[in-house]
């Protein structure tokens, strides 16, 4: 009996600084299956696929492709294989056409210069084989994502494909041409193709996979046939986890006067109709999967990325912030997601970076910056917040992950804000810091301050916020109060699913 | 059903509706932007004919042989440099040497001349050829910026230039060369003929060699022309060279017009062909350009320079036009891409 | 055991000073060689020529230094030199204040219009500056209708170039005092501090609230105003000026900049650097000058420093990275 296994993954690991993203993973995939790969943030779906499509390198374990033992050391090992990989990110070229872009690098040639004939004949021909109906003479920049998307398909398998990953596929695309994505991956396995498909909409994964695996920090938790399982199953088996006692107690209430409300901000694909409240010293939540939106609407209310329509009331006046210096003047201050880049200055020391929201402040009588005053204060963050470096002139560069988080909110601590958006600010810091960066956020809460937490880690979410806002693809799904912010809860009204979003009693 | 599922799917309904407004709204767009490509193309041209008309009404001469041959003379010189300039664009690189490539070619033809015309025009375009493999050198190996890179290969030829021809506008000895501006084919002028011949060889590249393809990848989105396998680096050296033959040749033409050389003459020609390719639609940020808008830009241009004289504007004005519609291109595509780029 | 611990921290402290202060170990290296090779060359008369050459080089390069730091770069300052000259000596016949008005006057507009280009819009720098090049020149030259205009005779006009104050030139008195006061401010105020960060990283000041167009379109004007500064050097020193096309002015004050040390990617460099690259400039200068270099040879030579600081540059800076 042939053998139907093609691919093979064994007991894959992957360490990263910091954090354990893969333990110990296996995976086995059937020809012409569809395996869909579900978890939430951070689970490691997109590190087990970035190691099968060579962009990373497997710390221990094997694959086995089509019964052998492979390395795949880069990405174009992979394509070598007949592993393609679709990510949400295009990688087609906009200028050029959709049948160049499916022969990319290899456009059929006669008499020593291309045969356009052929190439449109030859990427029209895939193109109606898998029921798409793209010219292949259109220009890749006039289709819409979708469409874009098919062409990826359609160029993965121009190559003898035999695996397509796809990541997150119909994130940004209708119900109608989710459909039609559908038939085109029903077409792929008659021929065969296997596919691994990443999603958190258990509603689609439900019609169109074979067998659905569940990772949750790092490993397996399930593998089943889609038969064997329902909706709430797999949302069972994403969380379920010990919370432990991370956090101590959330004993404080928030005052009730209202600091911040949003009326229904809208910007055009990427989020739309957000309103919601903070009160003084509260901490509310926003949880949601990746790509949800929600770092787009911190960065379109600090002013950073430009808002559609919808209003901002701060202290029940309405605000308007067009830049982040507006926003900063507002009272309102931002941790970036992105630490690395863009919450702190690598190249300035400690003492600058601290300082930045505060020159005006520290000027001497002839409008210099006392450098004496920037020092103190420097020094007493240090203090205050315990950061490990061996003086106040060390450049950022130099700290670790975490002391660097703790300069950024230092920095906006020092600024003594109305308002803090903090996104995902302990990502990736060890666990040490993070208690240090928790008691931190809370003292602010207590003391006044109203705060935004974005975050991935659902046990934050429920150890640190007064009210937790879930956002699903730009949009406020629920809002989430009290006893009621309880992993299931947030999962479910993080994920697409054909059940209702209440907490209702279930029956199994 | 209940009040939860009627709440879904009143939910679900909201957002169809409101996604088939966006597909409607981005198919707009897509016309729209389809509308208006062919609009920009026909704009120049309307901007070609009005110009021609002007200059005709202005001049009676206008239309005599003399009067256009001037034209394209020029026109040629600063086209055949667009050619190559507008692949190097494309492909995302940058180029700021050719005007001092133009001016070394002219100093070296000169001086080899004694030697033999053929030798002369061999060590010219020689010369240009060494300047592009060594921008070719320093951007893809060095991995410097393009600006900076060319920036300062401008200044090493430019003071190689200056250094071997002592700053001296240099005569060259042997007067038959002048037959390659002069000259003319079958009633029509050399400068003219090598234009067609590398507005061909550009628009071939460019239409039917996977090279030529494979630059819009590369400049387009260059991780993706990786992950197909093409060879980037390879490319980039090639149209660096390209680039700077095509400023020799033009070298060779403008040496040839007077029988002189020096070392200043090409002191501010990239900016008019930078101005005239990105006139035409390439962009400076790379992955678009077609030649037939290469060649449109330089026209529009080369003609905007010939009705300045045709109206008695004084060089100086020139200048100054030059400069403005400079930056008006530059100002234009810059905001063109940003606003490609949120689009996104 | 206390004597192997001084050494190694001996052998740390030397190695941190050479490291920080590479260009002024060059520049008295260079002083010191240039001693040896030519008797006239450490003479008070000859180093005051250096500093009377480089004077007006000097001071535009402490706009440059501004604008450098911000990840920017300014190749119209020749074309505004021009420009800012003509304006000021069309001026004398209303006095001196007029003149230093005036040149101010157009340094400054000449700064917002590269300002705003670069800034606000944020176009290349480089196309954006020759392009605005072209139209300063054409300005001087339609408003100097192509003709020489000769200075007035009165002391005033001539004092900054070319007179003594207690022996000393008044450029070398100048040009120190604009260094420090500039220097000072690019060290301590604030707007210095936003433009740091502007060029380390744009994306982390426009986090931090700063609003980066605006302080990048500051740094052009900074740099129109120096300009402006030193065309009144520049028309003190020569009795006429004409306007010309071909000034290569830029590319010396670039490599002035960039030999002291101040990077060409942004965020680092200081005037204290740009001095040093100016002195060592000025020496490298007056020694080809006295070794009778040919003009063009000398051309070469120093765009090959130019391209030799630039890569050293680029390199030490992605070595900088890579740690």
């Amino acid at each position: 009996m042939e053998d139907q296994s093609i691919l093979q993954m064994r007991n894959i690991s992957k360490h990263f600084p910091g954090v354990q993203a893969l333990k110990n993973v296996s995976l086995s995939l059937n020809k012409g299956e569809v395996l869909a790969l579900v978890g939430e943030n951070g689970a490691g779906k997109s590190t087990l696929i970035k190691i099968l499509s060579g962009v990373y390198k497997t710390d221990s374990g094997e694959i086995v492709f089509e019964g052998k033992g492979t390395e795949i050391q880069h990405p174009l090992d992979a394509i070598g294989l007949g592993i393609s990989t679709i990510y949400q990110e295009t990688s087609l070229v906009q200028e050029l056409s959709v049948g160049e872009n499916i022969f990319l690098g290899r456009q059929p040639m006669k008499h020593g210069r291309i045969d356009w004939k052929r190439m449109n004949q030859s990427s029209q021909g895939i193109l109606s084989d898998l029921g798409i109906k793209i010219k292949a003479s259109q220009s890749v920049g006039d289709l819409s994502v979708a469409q874009q998307q098919f062409v990826e398909i359609a160029k993965a398998l121009s190559f003898n494909t035999k695996i397509i990953v796809m990541d997150e596929p119909t994130a940004s695309i209708t119900d109608e041409e989710t459909e039609k994505l559908f038939e085109i991956i029903r077409k792929i396995q008659q021929k065969n193709t296997s596919v691994i498909y990443i999603s958190h909409r258990l509603k689609e994964i439900f019609q169109i996979a074979n067998t659905v695996m569940v990772l949750r920090d790092g490993e397996v938790v399930s593998c089943n046939s889609i038969e064997d399982l329902n909706e709430l199953d797999v949302i069972r088996y994403m969380i379920g986890r010990d919370i432990g006692n991370i956090f101590s107690d959330k004993s404080y209430e928030c005052e009730e006067h209202i600091l911040f409300e949003a009326r229904k901000l809208c910007r055009r694909k990427k989020f739309n109709n957000i309103s919601f409240e903070l009160r003084k010293g509260e901490i509310l939540g926003f949880s949601g999967l990746v790509g949800a939106g929600r770092t787009e609407i911190m960065r379109a209310i600090f002013g950073l990325d430009r808002l559609d329509s919808g209003e901002i009331y701060i202290n029940g006046k309405k605000a308007t912030i067009s830049n982040s210096a507006d926003a900063i003047r507002n009272g309102i201050t931002f941790v970036s997601e992105d630490r690395r880049l863009e919450s702190i200055i690598q190249g300035f020391s400690i003492t600058k970076n601290i300082s930045i929201l505060l020159l005006k402040a520290l000027r001497t009588k002839l409008g210099f910056i006392d450098r004496r005053k920037e020092k103190t204060l420097a020094e007493k963050a240090i203090k205050d917040l315990s950061i490990r470096a061996s003086s106040t002139n060390e450049l950022a560069m130099n700290l670790s992950g975490g002391n660097q988080q703790k300069t950024a909110v230092a920095k906006c601590l020092s600024f003594s804000p109305t308002i803090m958006i903090l996104d995902e600010p302990t990502k990736g810091i060890d666990v040490g810091a993070k208690k240090e960066i928790h008691s931190l956020i809370k003292e602010l809460a207590h003391s006044g301050v109203g705060i935004l937490l974005v975050s991935s880690e659902l046990p934050e979410i429920i150890g640190m916020c007064h009210r937790a806002v879930v956002v699903r693809d730009g949009e406020i799904t629920k809002i989430l109060e009290g006893e009621k912010i309880t992993e299931e809860n947030l999962l479910r009204s993080a994920v697409k699913t054909s059940i209702g979003l209440a907490s209702k009693k279930d029956q199994t | 059903m209940t009040g939860s599922d009627m709440f879904v799917r009143g939910k679900k309904n909201e957002k169809e509706s409101q996604r088939k407004v966006e597909k409607k709204l981005s198919r707009d767009i897509i016309e729209q932007k389809r509308f208006i490509k062919f609009l920009l193309n026909q704009k120049l041209l309307i901007l070609i004919v009005l110009l021609v008309a002007a200059m005709a009404i202005k001049d009676t001469n206008f239309f005599s042989l003399s009067g256009v041959y001037e034209i394209f003379d020029h026109i040629a010189i600063i086209g055949i440099m667009a050619v190559g300039m507008t692949v190097l664009l494309i492909s995302g690189s940058f180029d700021l040497s050719i005007g001092s490539v133009l001016s070394l070619t002219t100093v070296i033809v000169m001086l080899f001349q004694e030697r033999g015309i053929l030798i002369s025009i061999i060590m010219g375009v020689v010369s240009g050829i060494a300047v592009g493999i060594l921008n070719g050198l320093i951007v893809v190996k060095g991995k410097i910026n393009p600006f900076i890179a060319t920036l300062g290969s401008m200044l090493i030829a430019k003071g190689f230039a200056l250094g071997i021809s002592r700053s001296q506008t240099i005569v060259g000895s042997r007067a038959e060369f002048i037959f390659l501006a002069h000259g003319k084919v079958l009633g029509i002028p050399n400068p003219f003929i090598l234009l067609v011949i590398f507005l061909l060889i550009g628009w071939y590249i460019l239409r039917f060699t996977k090279l030529g393809r494979n630059s819009y990848a590369i400049g387009g989105n260059e991780h993706s022309a990786i992950l197909a396998g093409i060879q980037v680096n390879r490319s980039k050296f090639v149209f660096f060279v390209f680039c700077s033959l095509t400023a020799s040749i033009s070298g060779l033409i403008l040496a040839s017009k007077t029988n002189t050389g020096n070392a200043i003459l090409g002191d501010n020609v990239v900016l008019i062909v930078i101005g005239g390719v990105v006139l035409g639609g390439t962009s400076l940020f790379g992955g678009r350009g077609h030649i037939m808008g290469t060649i449109q830009g330089v026209l529009v241009l080369g003609l905007i320079e010939r009705a300045m004289v045709v109206f008695h504007i004084s060089s100086w004005y020139q200048y100054m036009l030059r400069g403005i519609v400079i930056l008006a291109v530059i100002v234009l595509d810059t905001v063109i891409e940003r606003r490609r780029r949120e689009m996104l | 055991m206390t004597g192997v611990a001084d050494r190694n921290q001996i052998r740390k402290t030397v190695r941190v000073i050479f490291f920080s202060q590479t260009m002024l170990i060059i520049l008295l290296s260079s002083v010191l060689l240039m001693t040896f090779l030519s008797p006239n060359f450490l003479t008070l008369r000859n180093l005051f020529n250096i500093v009377r050459q480089v004077a007006v080089l000097g001071i535009m390069a402490i706009g440059m230094t501004y604008v450098i730091i911000g990840k920017g770069i300014d190749l119209s300052i020749s074309g505004m030199l021009s420009l800012c000259a003509i304006v000021g000596m069309k001026m004398q016949n209303y006095g001196f204040g007029a003149v230093l008005v005036g040149a101010i006057f157009v340094g400054t507009l000449c700064g917002l219009l590269n300002g705003y280009l670069v800034g606000k819009v944020k176009a290349n720098p480089i196309i954006v500056t020759l392009g605005t090049s072209l139209v300063f020149v054409s300005l001087a030259l339609i408003y100097s209708k192509g003709r020489s205009i000769i200075n007035r005779t009165e002391r005033i006009y001539s004092f900054f170039g070319n007179e003594n104050v207690l022996g000393i030139p008044v450029v070398l008195l100048l040009i120190i005092a604009l260094f420090l006061v500039a220097g000072i401010y690019l060290s301590r105020s604030i707007y210095a501090r936003r433009l740091y960060a502007v060029g380390l990283n744009e994306r982390a000041a426009l986090a931090s609230g700063i609003d980066s167009s605006k302080i990048v379109w500051i740094s052009y004007v900074v740099q129109g105003l120096f300009v402006a500064l030193a065309s009144l050097v520049y028309t003190s020193r020569l009795n006429t000026v004409r306007v010309n096309i071909i000034t290569p002015y830029v590319f010396d004050v670039i490599t002035i900049v960039v030999l002291g040390g101040t990077t060409l990617s942004g965020g680092y460099g200081s005037l204290y650097k740009t001095f040093i690259g100016l002195i060592l400039f000025g020496v490298i200068q007056n020694a080809m000058g006295l070794m009778a270099i040919p003009y063009e040879f000398q051309q070469m030579i120093k765009g090959i420093v130019l391209i030799c600081a630039v890569v050293y540059d680029e390199f030490s800076r992605k070595r900088r990275m890579s740690e």
